[in-house]
C-alpha cells in the first residue's frame, strides 16, 4: 500500500505536483504522455531525486530516509542491467534477498548454462513474472 | 540557445581582440628587424632602455632574448639564427662560439659581484663586516649553479678573493687595497677572525666556524662547504625569480650582479657614498692592473655540484659579437656602435654597469667596430675572457 | 574491411598530426649513436629518471585520489557555484610554470602563510628543495589531467546506475566501489598516466623550487637535461633525451596493454 500526499517535485521547468494518491495492489500499470511525469514519481519514490511532501509504504514514511532505506528497487526501461557483471552477479545483486531466490530465477530464466557469462552476450532476457 | 548565444559572443570577442591587436600594433614597414640574445642581467639596461632608444635613433627594430650566457650559446650552437650575442662572461664567445659562429668580439663593460637582500631585516649597513651577516647561523644564501651561470663561479671567487683581503697582510696586493692602512685592516681582520676563528662566535654557536686563524678559505667553507651540507646555501639559476626567492624567504640574501639590483628591485649592500660595499679589490668589476692581477690568486674551483672548473680569478667582462650567419651586418653594427659609445655607456653606467670607456677588442672586428677599441691588456688573464 | 571516403579525408589529418608528433622525436632519437646512449647512461640520467618517475608515480597516484571524490562530489552538484569552481582546476595549467614555481614559494617557503602553519606543527619544516616542494608543485601543475580524464568517464548514467544499486540496499559507498569503480579503472590508468607523463616534463617551476633535491643533490630529469645542454652542449642533452624518451615510450606501452580493450558502459 503506498500512499502520497502534497508531492511537489522540480526538476529544470518541470513540475510534478500529487496533491492525494493512494496506490495498492500487486502489480500496478502508470500510464501517461510522454513527459507527464511518470519516471519522476517513480524516481521520488525510490528516493532518486528530491521531492517535498510525503511518502508511506505500508503505513512507514519513507520521504526521508535514503535510498537504500527505503525497500524500494527501481529499475529503469534503459539502465536494468550491469552489462560489466556476469548473469550470476546480475540476479545475485540485491543485497536484500530471499534464500533461493538465485536458484528459482536461474533455473526459470533458464540460464544455467550461461550463468557465468557476461551480459551484453545475450540479444535478450527472458522476462518472466515471479512471486 | 544558450550555446548558440555563448558562440556567437566568443566569435565576437575573437574578432574584437584582433581589430584592437591590428588597431595598436605599429604598422610593418620596410624596416628589418634583427634578433640578438643577450645576457639576463641585461634585460633592464639593454631591454628596456638601450634598444628603444637605439629603435628611436636608428629606425632599427630588434628583437632581443635574454637569459643565461651559456644557455644562448648553447641555442645559438643548437642552430638558433640570432643575429647578435652579448655575454656577461666574455669567455663565453670564444670557447662556445668561435671560430664556428663569429671570430671577434668586443669587451665592453664589467659588473661587480654584489651582496643583494630584499628584506630589511636583512639590511647591512656601511661599513657592517658583511661576511659576518651571510655567514650567520640561519641565515641562507643564494647564488647561481656555476654550470648553469658565469655569477654562479664569479661568486665564489669573489668569496675566496674576500677571505685573503681581510686574511692577508703579507700579501702586497691586500696591503694596496687597504691603502697601508694596517689600522683598518686590522679592526676587519679580528672581527674575521673572532666570528670564523677556533673560539669564534660561529663554533660557539655550533653552525661551522672553528677555522685556523687567517683562514683566507673560512667563509667560502662557511657558505660553499657547511651551508650548502646544512641546506642553507641554495644554488639556482638567479636569472629568473631571484627577487621570487628573496621575497619568499627561500633565501634571505644572494650573491649576484650588482645591476641584478636595479632589474629585481633589490637592496645590495653598500658604501656610505653609494657604491658597492664589496671593495673593487673583491668584487670582480676592475679592469685596473694591480685589481686584476689580485683576482687571479684565486680559482673558480667550487663544490661538486657547483663546479666549473679550475680557472684563475678575473674580472667580470661583457661581451659583444655578430654572429656570421648574419644577413643584416649593417644594422648589426650599427647596434653595436651605439652600445660601446656614449648612448651606450651612458645608458650602462645609470643602470649599475660599469662601460669599459674604450672597449677591448679580440680577433678580427669589422672594421667599424675595431676603431673604436684597443687590444686586451696583456695583464688580464686570458681565462677571464677566453675560458667558462 | 572498406571504409567510406570520410575515413580516408580524415586519415590524411592523422597523418599530417602523427608527422608532427613522431618526427622531432624520431630525429631525436637518430641524432645520437648507440654508444652515445651507452656512455651517457653513466652521466647520472639513469638515477635522475629513476628519480623522477617514483616522483611523478607518487603524484599521480594522489591525483586520483583526489579525482575520484572530487568527481563523485561534482557531479552530484548542479549549482552554478560549483560549475565556476570546476573550471578553476584548468587554471594552474595556463599559469606560466617559472610563475607557478614562484607562486609554491610564496605560499610554502616557512616565512610564508601556509608554510608558517606547517612550520607550527613540523618545527623542522623546509620546503625548498625538498619532496615535499616537488610533489605539491607538480601536483598543483598535473592533477587537472587525471580529474578531467576520470570525470568524462563518469557520466549521468553513473549517478542512476548507483542509485538502482543503492536501492537494492547498497550504501552510497557500497554502490560506487560496486557498480562505478569498476568501470572507471580504465580511466583510472588514463588519467594517472597523463598526470605521470606531465609531471616527468616539468622544468620551469622545478628550477625554482628544487633545483636538486637536498640532500642527495640529485636532479629531476628535466632539471639534468637542462644542466647538461647548458653545461655540456647539445650532443650529451639528446642522448639524455633519448634514453628519457626509449624509457618513456616503455612505460606508456605496459600502461596501455593494461588498459586493455575499450568497453563502453554507459
Amino acid at each position: 500500500m503506498l500512499h502520497i500526499t502534497d508531492l511537489r517535485v522540480i526538476r529544470g521547468k518541470f513540475k510534478l505536483q500529487i496533491d492525494d494518491l493512494n496506490l495498492s495492489g500487486r502489480s500496478i500499470l502508470l500510464i501517461g504522455e510522454n513527459g507527464s511525469g511518470k519516471t519522476t514519481l517513480l524516481q521520488s519514490i525510490a528516493g532518486f531525486i528530491q521531492s517535498s511532501g510525503k511518502i508511506y509504504l505500508e503505513d512507514f514514511e519513507i520521504n526521508s530516509l535514503p535510498i537504500e532505506k527505503r525497500n524500494v528497487c527501481m529499475l529503469s526501461t534503459t539502465l536494468n542491467i550491469f552489462k560489466d557483471k556476469t548473469v550470476k552477479e546480475n540476479l545475485n545483486f540485491p543485497k536484500r534477498k530471499r534464500d533461493g531466490v538465485y536458484d528459482d530465477l536461474i533455473n526459470d530464466l533458464g540460464l544455467a548454462e550461461k550463468e557465468t557469462s557476461k551480459v551484453p552476450i545475450f540479444p535478450q532476457v527472458k522476462c518472466k513474472d515471479w512471486p | 540557445m544558450r550555446t548558440s548565444l555563448a558562440i556567437i559572443a566568443l566569435v565576437i570577442i575573437f574578432i574584437a581582440g584582433i581589430a584592437i591587436g591590428l588597431y595598436i600594433t605599429p604598422r610593418e614597414s620596410k624596416t628589418v628587424i634583427i634578433t640578438g640574445f643577450a645576457a639576463g642581467s641585461l634585460k633592464y639596461a639593454i631591454g628596456d632602455n638601450f634598444i628603444p632608444e637605439f629603435s628611436n635613433l636608428t629606425g632599427i627594430k630588434i628583437g632581443m632574448s635574454f637569459g643565461g650566457s651559456v644557455s644562448g650559446a648553447r641555442q645559438i650552437q643548437s642552430g638558433q639564427p640570432y643575429d647578435i650575442f652579448i655575454s656577461a662572461a666574455a669567455g663565453v664567445i670564444p670557447s662556445l662560439l668561435m671560430p664556428n659562429y663569429t671570430d671577434w668580439m668586443i669587451i665592453f663593460a664589467t659588473n661587480e659581484m654584489a651582496v643583494t637582500w630584499i628584506n630589511q631585516s636583512y639590511n647591512i649597513q656601511p661599513g657592517a663586516f658583511w661576511f659576518e651577516n651571510i655567514s650567520a647561523k640561519g641565515i641562507i644564501v643564494a647564488a647561481s649553479n656555476a654550470s648553469l651561470d658565469p655569477s654562479g663561479f664569479q661568486a665564489i671567487e669573489m668569496i675566496k678573493l674576500a677571505g685573503i683581503y681581510y686574511t692577508n697582510w703579507s700579501n702586497p696586493y691586500v696591503r694596496m687595497a687597504w691603502h697601508n692602512n694596517f689600522h683598518e685592516f686590522m679592526i676587519y681582520n679580528s672581527a674575521w677572525n673572532s666570528w670564523f676563528g677556533p673560539n669564534g662566535t660561529l663554533a660557539s654557536e655550533h653552525y661551522g666556524g672553528g677555522y685556523p686563524i687567517n683562514d683566507s678559505m673560512a667563509l667560502y667553507d662557511q657558505l660553499f662547504q657547511y651551508k650548502l651540507k646544512v641546506g642553507d646555501l641554495k644554488l639556482t639559476t638567479v636569472e629568473i625569480g631571484l627577487d621570487g626567492y628573496l621575497q619568499s624567504g627561500a633565501a634571505d640574501y644572494a650573491l649576484t650582479y650588482k645591476s641584478q639590483a636595479i632589474n629585481q628591485h633589490l637592496n645590495y649592500f653598500k658604501n656610505t657614498n653609494g657604491s658597492n660595499g664589496l671593495s673593487s679589490w673583491i668584487n670582480l668589476g676592475s679592469i685596473q692592473r694591480n685589481q686584476v692581477m689580485f683576482y687571479q690568486e684565486v680559482n673558480s674551483t667550487g663544490p661538486s655540484i657547483d663546479n666549473i672548473g679550475d680557472y684563475p680569478g678575473g674580472p667580470i667582462l661583457y661581451g659583444a659579437t655578430i654572429l656570421s650567419k648574419t644577413k643584416y651586418l649593417n644594422n648589426d653594427e650599427a647596434f653595436i656602435y651605439f652600445l660601446v659609445t656614449p648612448l651606450g655607456q651612458q645608458i650602462l653606467n645609470n643602470s649599475d654597469f660599469d662601460p669599459i670607456s674604450v672597449p677591448f677588442i679580440y680577433g678580427q672586428a669589422p672594421p667599424l667596430i675595431s676603431q673604436l677599441g684597443q687590444p686586451i691588456p696583456a695583464y688580464i688573464p686570458t681565462n677571464s675572457y677566453e675560458e667558462i | 574491411m572498406k571504409f567510406d571516403k570520410l575515413y580516408y579525408i580524415f586519415s590524411i589529418f592523422v597523418i599530417i598530426y602523427l608527422g608532427i608528433i613522431v618526427v622531432p622525436i624520431l630525429r631525436t632519437l637518430l641524432f645520437t649513436s648507440i654508444n652515445g646512449l651507452v656512455q651517457d647512461s653513466k652521466s647520472g640520467i639513469i638515477q635522475s629518471i629513476e628519480l623522477t618517475y617514483l616522483m611523478a608515480f607518487i603524484v599521480a597516484i594522489i591525483s586520483v585520489v583526489f579525482a575520484i571524490p572530487y568527481t563523485y562530489f561534482i557531479s552530484r552538484s548542479p549549482h552554478p557555484f560549483f560549475k565556476f569552481v570546476d573550471s578553476i582546476i584548468e587554471l594552474p595549467i595556463m599559469i606560466p610554470h617559472t610563475v607557478v614555481g614562484i607562486i609554491m614559494l610564496l605560499t610554502f617557503e616557512p616565512s610564508m602563510p601556509v608554510g608558517s602553519l606547517i612550520s607550527k606543527i613540523y618545527p623542522n619544516y623546509r620546503f625548498d628543495d625538498t619532496f615535499f616542494a616537488v610533489i605539491v608543485t607538480l601536483f598543483f601543475l598535473a592533477s587537472a589531467y587525471s580529474i578531467r580524464t576520470i570525470q568524462v568517464s563518469y557520466t549521468k548514467n553513473a549517478i542512476e546506475y548507483e542509485n538502482m544499486a543503492r536501492s537494492f540496499g547498497y550504501k552510497p559507498l557500497e554502490a560506487f566501489m560496486l557498480v562505478s569503480v569498476p568501470f572507471m579503472w580504465r580511466s583510472i590508468l588514463r588519467g594517472m598516466a597523463l598526470t605521470w607523463a606531465r609531471s616527468i616534463s616539468e622544468v620551469g617551476s622545478m628550477l625554482i623550487v628544487a633545483y636538486y633535491i637536498f640532500p642527495s643533490f640529485t636532479h629531476l630529469v628535466g632539471i639534468f637535461i637542462y644542466s647538461q645542454f647548458i653545461g655540456n652542449g647539445l650532443i650529451p642533452a639528446a642522448e639524455s633525451s633519448s634514453i628519457l624518451i626509449i624509457t618513456g615510450l616503455l612505460t606508456l606501452l605496459i600502461l596501455k596493454i593494461l588498459e586493455g580493450k575499450d568497453a563502453s558502459y554507459y
